[in-house]
């Protein structure tokens, strides 16, 4: 069983919470497998005070153009919306977190 | 992407918690100390819960893996440091379990995960595998 690699990184939906959940294996021939570091880090995203600006903007063009619109039928204003997507996390269907 | 990953693999994981168990702040701290409850803030996150659960025999021992707090780059998290490794030379695949939750200090969202690890061999018939699975909480429970 070849060694499969040394770190690995995914990015996903934002969570306010985690288990994680980690398994160190080794197969052992002839003793040589080994183990002696293991990092697990985890990011927050970061929202900038542009991402703010540029929301905080975004959202007063929204308004003014649903008071604009609010006499105008004919004319539909897109809607832009944003959300914390968190989906299609994997099923804990072993784990016996007490209390769960 | 929308959805956590599983790194490499699944696992299972028995983990103990204890409500309003005293913090461990003073890192490194063994293993052995966080498994009886007790938690570890790193940066904006704090981390709970500690398990670990040992082949028999263990690859290593709870008290003998020291646990200390790590940054890179934006990310924070733990490292674990001991010499995990098989003394059976048999053949026989030895897993070992790792358990810990995360979460924000101040309700702070976790986006992103990094596993790195360091394992070698230098047999052709030996191994090591490093996976994680992350799972989403709700009400405190893996969802």
């Amino acid at each position: 069983m070849p060694v499969v690699k040394d770190s690995d990184q995914t990015v996903f939906g934002p969570v306010d919470g985690l288990f994680a959940s980690t398994l160190i294996t080794i197969s052992d021939d002839a003793g040589s497998g080994k183990v002696t570091t293991i990092k697990e880090t985890f990011r927050t995203p970061q929202v900038s005070a542009m991402a703010l600006l540029a929301w905080g903007v975004a959202l007063a063009a929204g308004i003014a153009r649903l008071r604009r619109g609010l006499g105008s039928r004919a004319r539909r204003t897109a809607a832009s919306t944003s959300a914390w997507l968190v989906g299609d996390l994997p099923a804990s269907r072993s784990s016996t977190l007490t209390g769960c | 992407m929308g959805h956590t990953h599983r790194l490499v693999s699944l696992s299972i994981v028995i983990t103990l918690g204890v409500l309003a168990a005293p913090r461990a702040d003073a890192v490194p701290v063994g293993l052995d100390t966080l498994v009886g409850g007790n938690s570890i803030q790193c940066g904006n996150l704090k981390f709970s819960q500690f398990s670990y659960l040992g082949d028999n025999p263990p690859l290593a021992k709870p008290a003998d893996i020291k646990v200390d707090c790590i940054a890179m780059g934006n990310a924070v998290g733990l490292v674990f440091s001991d010499d995990w490794a098989s003394t059976l030379k048999n053949g026989r695949i030895a897993t070992d379990r790792l358990g810990f939750v995360v979460t924000g200090l101040n309700a702070e969202m976790i986006g992103g995960a990094t596993l790195m690890a360091d394992p070698g061999v230098n047999k052709p018939d030996d191994g090591v595998s490093i996976s994680e699975t992350l799972f989403g909480l709700v009400n405190g429970c893996p969802a």
